[in-house]
């Protein structure tokens, strides 16, 4: 699956957050996008699933080649992109483990079986107890397990593209290293990632193929992974 | 794609016998001539007409004006008397139980069920095990004949006759609804169930329903309730009065799927002895419009109150709920939580009595009602009241009113639901408590109702 992002511009609130950016998302590439806050990082990734507030006032956005941008989200959903979200919602209610099986059954490419299991195994790797499958979803969460619990919405979508925004965020860094080589090991089997972060961290055992900086809703610069030891050492003012 | 509500169909049906329709002397005497009822049961229902006439309709709650009590018919049988096995009741009235799924579910959990169509039982049964205990579960007719004096001590002395113009009309016209004795001690492990349906147009349905839990009894009863969809409205007017002795505990509990034509007034009131507990669980998912408060009268020292009430009103729906607890003696407590779900145009109204007469000392009430309003065309609103005559009381007394936020339902979309499917799913984990109550498949069977009303009202955007 391929994603391509083709000078887009997004307007929100009457303000133009994201300008003229390109990008390309192959099948297995690990993509890394940095930048300062309110960049237009955020903004991006809701634009590709079409956020209502989100309104596309030029450029376009290709999966496989075809425009989706007249796509409603969950039809962008169903076509294989997912977003793990930087502030996910509670669901009150809703038990993590239905919620789990039910998204698994709407994206089943295998046997919702066969997911359960996986999502079992990267459970427990990343320290996500089955007293949390128990709960309503994201209920009372912190946000470490908030993120913990979008990983694990991804195992259950499996999909061919994957926008992380800043799933790393407040999770402890045993959970993050297996979190990390999760997420190469899925891209080894075909998908396409970009993975927002400010830390480096996530980096070490899931190495970019590309990283990009944005500041102010454009695509400053980009390159391989030396710019994220440049980033780490000067930071974004100096690195842009 | 749509999906419509699946109850909806009517069987080709003739009652053997049908009153003529319309409010008539004759008609009351008529149905207890049939029944063979004493005398006194007769003076009963001619007292219930009186009264029912001179009432007039509430001048609050829902709107009722609509209701043309001369189209209604409010006696019909299709049954010569409650049959104890499947096998023996009429062939096209056990296929519609069939497709409610009645006799399936009563092979998987329940202890005994009792089956309604219009106005007669057509099937009872309890095992044989619990009768063997002494417990008796009927139908009310046949209770008033075999255990004549049970009956007469505590019929009608949780609902008076005329309490209210519908527990009027009911005591004029009732036929059918279940009769339950726990003896001392009995615990009864499994639910006991009770189906009602309505078959003919312009039906009234009156079922009345009696449970006298004895001293340290224990008991579970759901009941739920279906009608086809027809133009014209129909009348379902219950009673249901619950007696806990002294520390007795019993959970009565409701899914109510009415079609949309239904007039659905019923009164459903309990009373709590010493130490005893009285739950209703009252789910309201059909009906046109519904005006039901399940009210607990703590009777005796240290009784408890448990009342969940959740109401789901789509477009032409008012469901008119909420709960009343008085608080009649010391170290009483009750607590209430009502959640409701408006969508599609539909209109939800918590009403809710909350009292403390003198001398209840120390009675704590906790009050707790959230409303979801999934859009701008619904509504919701709260009446509560409160009294308390004693200054140690405890009363407290929370609302919210909430929707599904843009966030929320983006989230869900790009995990791939439908606007239809994300309500859904909100709805179903604010029902939540709810589900928790009832026995794992009717879980299933619950939110999967709440889907199909979700989508039969729902324009997919």
């Amino acid at each position: 699956m391929s994603l391509i992002i083709k000078n887009l511009t997004v307007v929100a609130d009457s303000k133009e957050v994201v300008k003229s950016f390109s990008l390309t998302i192959k099948r297995g590439e690990i993509h890394a996008l940095m930048g300062p806050n309110g960049s237009g990082k955020t903004s991006l990734c809701s634009a590709i699933l079409g956020h209502p507030s989100y309104r596309v006032t030029n450029g376009d956005i290709l999966l496989n080649g075809k425009s989706i941008l007249a796509l409603r989200t969950e039809e962008r959903a169903r076509l294989g992109i997912f977003l793990s979200f930087q502030e996910p919602p509670e669901i009150r209610g809703v038990p993590m483990s239905s919620f789990l099986r039910t998204v698994a059954k709407t994206h089943a490419k295998e046997k919702a079986q066969g997911t359960m299991k996986r999502i079992a195994e990267y459970a427990e790797a990343i320290g996500f107890g089955e007293r949390f499958l128990d709960r309503s979803v994201n209920e009372g969460f912190s946000g470490g397990e908030k993120k913990k619990s979008e990983l694990l919405q991804f195992a259950a979508v499996n999909p061919g593209i994957a926008l992380f925004d800043e799933i790393d965020a407040g999770v402890d860094v045993d959970s993050l290293n297996a979190m990390a080589r999760i997420l190469k090991k899925a891209a080894s089997q075909g998908t396409g990632m970009l993975i927002i972060s400010h830390s480096a961290r996530i980096f070490k055992y899931c190495a970019p193929d590309f990283v990009h900086i944005i500041n102010h809703g454009t695509r400053v610069t980009s390159g391989k992974k030396a710019l994220l030891k440049k980033v780490e050492k000067e930071g974004y003012r100096k690195t842009v | 794609m749509k999906q419509k509500y699946p109850y909806g169909f009517h069987d080709d049906v003739t009652p053997l016998y049908r009153a003529n329709k319309g409010l008539s002397e004759a008609v009351v005497r008529e149905i207890s001539a049939i029944k063979q009822e004493p005398q006194w049961m007769r003076d009963i229902r001619l007292r219930g007409l009186e009264l029912f006439t001179k009432k007039p309709l509430p001048m609050w709650g829902a709107d009722l004006s609509h209701i043309d009590f001369n189209a209604i018919t409010y006696y019909a049988r299709s049954s010569d008397k409650p049959a104890h096995s499947w096998k023996q009741v009429p062939k096209k009235i056990k296929a519609t139980f069939e497709r409610l799924g009645v006799p399936e579910s009563e092979r998987k959990f329940f202890a005994g069920v009792g089956a309604q169509y219009d106005s007669e039982t057509v099937y009872h049964h309890i095992r044989k095990d619990l009768e063997a205990q002494g417990i008796i579960f009927t139908d009310t007719d046949t209770a008033l004949r075999e255990h004549p004096d049970l009956f007469k001590k505590y019929f009608g002395t949780v609902v008076p006759i005329g309490d209210n113009k519908f527990s009027a009309l009911n005591a004029a016209y009732w036929s059918g609804g279940s009769f339950i004795y726990i003896p001392k001690g009995v615990k009864v492990a499994l639910p006991l169930q009770a189906y009602f349906r309505i078959n003919e147009k312009n039906m009234g349905q009156f079922e009345r329903t009696l449970i006298i839990a004895d001293e340290d009894s224990e008991v579970h009863y759901i009941e739920g309730c279906t009608a086809p969809v027809y133009t014209t409205d129909a009348l379902h007017a219950a009673v249901v009065e619950i007696i806990a002795k002294p520390r007795a505990r019993v959970r009565y509990t409701t899914i109510q799927n009415w079609s949309s034509n239904v007039y659905n007034l019923v009164t459903k009131r309990a009373r709590a002895e010493e130490g005893a507990l009285v739950e209703w669980v009252d789910g309201n998912l059909g009906s046109k419009t519904t005006m039901k408060y399940p009210t607990v009268f703590l009777a005796g020292r240290g009784a408890r109150a448990d009342i969940l009430s959740v109401s789901l009103a789509g477009k032409g729906q008012h469901q008119e709920t909420g709960a009343k607890v008085v608080h009649l003696a010391p170290e009483t407590s009750s607590s209430i939580v009502a959640k409701s779900v408006s969508f599609g145009g539909g209109r939800t109204s918590y009403r809710g009595l909350a009292q403390v007469a003198r001398g209840a000392r120390n009675a704590r009430i906790k009050v707790r009602c959230d409303a979801l309003v999934l859009d701008t065309k619904s509504r919701s609103d709260t009446y509560p009241t409160i009294k308390a005559e004693e200054h140690d009381a405890l009363v407290e007394h929370e609302a919210t009113v909430s929707n599904i936020s843009e966030q929320e339902l983006f989230y869900l979309k790009s995990h791939g639901f439908s606007e239809t499917e994300a309500a859904s799913l909100v709805v179903s984990g604010f029902f939540e408590p709810l589900a928790k109550t009832l026995p794992i498949d009717y879980a299933i069977e619950l939110n999967r109702l709440i889907q199909m009303e979700m989508e039969s009202n729902r324009p997919t955007a």
